[in-house]
């Protein structure tokens, strides 16, 4: 077929963006290879795991544990997930099923509102409200307790909103057999609701979750970032990403290329979760 | 993205046999306190956070505070400087974004039809984009632009580093869009021999307008929201920026440093933040507004 | 054979017999005389999407300033054969072709010029179609794409939508957007669309399927009047419509799962007289 010749300049340099744009994922993580092989030769990966401590910058007495930061990360994502998972989905099922129409569309307006809402002044509100309350329960406030309630209300409207979408796409006649059946609204909810649209659900928890783990503004100004393993809920806790938030800025050397490992270690857990979602959406389609 | 709301089955017509077995009774009552009950936290958070950022914010905020520089690392003065600074981050950033986020749009809805391995390769590539932690385009953009490429902390780094991050919305949302535009143009141009590009140019970029403004807004949206992926990029430097190679300080990162590091900054972090919060709504409203107006209007052009 | 097309079948198949034609199948062979010199000719022609033939060896003929309509059940590849002759088979992913297709001396299927096929075989659409742009646009980007100089945009806006009859009812408002058009008055915008690049051959997919039935009264009316000028294919559902349009007749039919040509012909002949069961049955309405 004849190529007019503008269109086969369009065409190249629609291919050009494109191949720009797709290649970016790869040009990122060869960077952060890069500037992490410094850290995983000299160091040497056990050190992240076994060493005492997290004191990077003391020359040949350093310690590059990683071990506070990662449990921190985990118990602040779970933490925040098993707050929002499910008041995010219920939200979607109040919009969704028990909700008047107008109320229905405020709410959804006040969700939406809230999904945009920068992390920041999610991390300031808590600093200024929450931390407060959390120290007249136990001091000092800043703490996992802080970081888990400011992450859960970050990602409460992401959840809601995928898992509305999610519930939007069950047929409906699912639902007008479950009527003409008589089911209460529970049974029908959790019965048929929940089981047709789970995939959904799913992709919607592991958003959220993603976004858990990648938050940094906001659990870097309420969990007081300590660097220790955090043994109860009152605890200053440092996130991998606070951490990185808060050396990068003078880190020189190994201490820098250790902050690009554990770039690395959250560019790599997202890829995996991406992955789950991506398999979730599917047979979301297919359901 | 904004869709009708009415439920298909709604509320009142779900669960008409509610007063069935006396323990699904129970049971029934039980989440419908749960639903009523999430919805309300999330209404009162919502208003619990907002209410203290306007109530608190909005003494600081005045036409002296939006036009004047920072004093005292930002205690006192206003914010001009860091406007001009956000501006010039937003500008860098979708000066190189838009382009970008076009071309790679209009590649995947009209090049790359059926079993394509660029066009598969490239959209696996954007979600795995789109998941990338902030910090992390932080830690790239300083390894990149500031370090490798030599732009140091610069405005020009920092837009850099957003217009990474915003693409794939911007790409998602133009493609939507331009999807969105019925088939049948496409094949009538076809038969009538229009080229490719002028198909384009005059038919399709025009019918997916509305759509494409509204996610460019979405773009801004969240490129004005960003912090962690410009502390180490564009730098926290307060003063006016005489050039893109200059730091600047953004809105958010100046409510972080307020927030954080300036004991006393208090009351001009609620101000910065009533400010942002602001334009973030005004333009998620303008967005979400567009959207259902030509959604629900017929598409036409001048 | 003097027996109508709604005779008896088992009169039509002993007629069959007698003429020693083959068992029904996919054959036809032009009723009536071939007028000279066809403009297009289709010699085994098969479509196929995917795995899927839609389309199973199909000859026909298109002659020059008649209009050959397409008949025949819906599923039966019409539509198919019908945008093979422009080559919008190509639009479509896993769709092939295979057979020639003649048109003006020039092999279609292998023709590099697609540009020179799609301007001289103009094409209009079940639905209408026009851009989301002015009626003025709608007419005036064809033309600016293929070169028409500045000065005689107007003139030759004019006339084409003169030639649909629909000057007198847009001339005060050509600047209005096209969607604001009934539907009838969208589908002849579109003809003249596809007029303004002075086709030689006008493709008509079911052109009046989606429109009331006044609407429908005046596209035939403008089929009629153009014809002389242009070459018409349409494919119709409507058999009333081909009988009060069509020169020619071309009836189409399913077999396992494929579509054929099981009569061809001119129209008069192919309704007043009918060779195949099949088509003796879908004339009178029996099947199809």
């Amino acid at each position: 077929m004849k190529v007019k010749s503008t269109d086969r300049i369009l065409v190249w340099s629609l291919r050009a963006a494109s191949a720009t744009a797709g290649s970016l994922v790869l040009l990122i993580l060869c960077f952060l290879v890069l500037e992490s092989v410094e850290g995983i030769t000299r160091v040497g990966a056990g050190r992240f795991l076994n060493d005492p401590g997290w004191h990077p910058s003391q020359g040949a007495e350093s310690e590059f544990s990683l071990v506070p930061m990662i449990a921190a990360t985990i118990a602040s994502t779970i933490g925040a997930i098993l707050l929002a998972g499910p008041v995010g989905v219920l939200a979607a099922v109040f919009c969704r099923f028990y909700a008047p129409p107008k109320l229905a569309r405020a709410f959804r307006s006040i969700v939406e509102l809230l999904a945009g809402i920068p992390s920041v002044v999610y991390g300031f509100w808590g600093l200024v409200t929450l931390v407060p309350l959390v120290r007249e329960l136990a001091p000092p406030g800043a703490s996992l307790l802080a970081g888990i309630l400011v992450l859960a209300m970050m990602i409460v409207p992401t959840v809601a909103l995928l898992a509305f979408a999610a519930l939007k796409n069950v047929p409906p006649g699912h639902l007008e057999g479950a009527t003409a059946l008589g089911l209460s609204r529970w049974t029908t909810i959790v019965k048929v609701v929940f089981p047709s649209a789970a995939s959904g659900l799913g992709v919607a928890i592991v958003l959220g979750t993603m976004r858990a783990i990648g938050e940094t503004m906001a659990v870097l100004m309420v969990c007081g970032n300590i660097t220790k393993v955090p043994s109860s809920l009152f605890d200053p806790v440092r996130t991998l990403t606070a951490n990185i938030a808060l050396e990068l800025g003078y880190a020189t050397q190994e201490h820098r290329a250790v902050l690009f490992v554990s770039g690395l270690a959250l560019m790599i857990m997202i890829v995996l979760l991406v992955f789950v979602q991506e398999r979730l959406q599917r047979r979301a389609r297919l359901a | 993205m904004p869709e009708p709301t009415r439920p298909l089955v709604s509320g009142a017509t779900l669960g008409a046999g509610r007063h069935g077995a006396s323990q699904n009774n129970l049971a029934d009552t039980v989440f419908g306190v749960l639903v009523w009950g999430s919805a309300l936290a999330v209404t009162a958070g919502f208003l619990w956070l907002v209410g203290e950022i306007v109530v608190s914010g909005f003494g600081a905020i005045s036409w002296e505070f939006l036009t004047s520089e920072p004093a005292s690392s930002g205690r006192a003065g206003g914010i001009s400087t860091i406007l001009v600074a956000t501006l010039g981050i937003l500008g860098i950033c979708l000066a190189v974004s838009i382009p970008l986020g076009l071309g790679t749009a209009l590649f995947l809805s009209e090049f790359s039809q059926g079993e394509n391995r660029m066009g598969r390769f490239v959209r696996a590539s954007l979600d795995v984009l789109a998941g990338v932690p902030s910090i992390v385009f932080g830690l790239f953009g300083n390894a990149f632009f500031c370090v490798a490429l030599g732009f140091g902390f610069s405005i020009l780094s920092g837009g850099l580093t957003l217009a990474c991050m915003v693409l794939p919305i911007l790409i998602r949302s133009i493609e939507l869009g331009l999807r969105a535009v019925p088939n049948d143009y496409r094949v009538a141009a076809a038969a009538l021999d229009l080229s490719k590009s002028r198909m384009i140019v005059r038919v399709l970029l025009p019918a997916a307008a509305p759509g494409l403004i509204a996610g460019l807004l979405l773009g801004i949206g969240r490129a004005t929201a960003e912090t962690a992926a410009l502390i180490f990029t564009s730098g926290y430097v307060d003063r006016m920026p005489e050039s893109v190679f200059d730091s600047g300080r953004a809105l958010s990162i100046h409510i972080y440093d307020l927030a954080m590091n300036v004991p006393g900054g208090e009351a001009n972090a609620y101000g910065t933040a009533l400010v942002l919060v602001g334009l973030l709504l005004v333009i998620n409203f303008v967005a979400t507004h567009l959207v259902e107006r030509f959604v629900s209007g017929r598409i036409q052009s001048a | 054979m003097a027996c109508g097309p709604v005779s008896s079948l088992r009169e039509v198949r002993a007629e069959i017999l007698e003429l020693g034609c083959d068992t029904p199948g996919c054959t036809a062979q032009r009723l009536g005389p071939p007028p000279a010199g066809a403009l297009l000719s289709v010699r085994d022609v098969s479509v196929r999407y995917g795995t899927k033939v839609a389309l199973e060896a199909v000859d026909l003929d298109v002659y020059q300033d008649r209009v050959t309509a397409l008949i025949g059940p819906s599923g039966c590849g019409k539509t198919s054969l019908l945008s093979c002759l422009n080559r919008m088979t190509d639009l479509v992913p896993g769709c092939t072709v295979s057979g020639s297709i003649r048109f003006d001396g020039r092999d279609v299927a292998t023709e590099q010029d697609t540009g020179w096929l799609r301007r001289s075989v103009g094409m209009v659409f079940q639905r209408p179609n026009p851009f989301p742009l002015s009626i003025r646009d709608n007419i005036w980007l064809p033309l600016k794409e293929h070169g028409c100089k500045h000065s005689e945009l107007a003139a030759r806006t004019e006339e084409v939508l003169t030639q649909v009859g629909l000057w007198n009812e847009v001339k005060e408002r050509l600047d209005q957007p096209a969607l604001s058009l009934s539907g009838g008055q969208q589908q002849r915008l579109c003809i003249a669309r596809a007029l303004t690049l002075r086709p030689r051959l006008l493709l008509m997919d079911e052109p009046c399927s989606a429109l009331d039935p006044l609407s429908t009264e005046v596209i035939e009316r403008l089929i009629l009047d153009l014809r002389g000028t242009v070459s018409i294919v349409i494919v119709t559902h409507n058999l009333a419509q081909a009988r009060r349009v069509a020169d020619d007749v071309v009836v189409f039919w399913n077999h396992d799962d494929s579509g054929c040509v099981i009569e061809a012909g001119e129209a008069e002949a192919v309704f007043a007289n009918p060779r195949q069961p099949d088509t003796v049955a879908y004339l009178s309405g029996l099947r199809g």
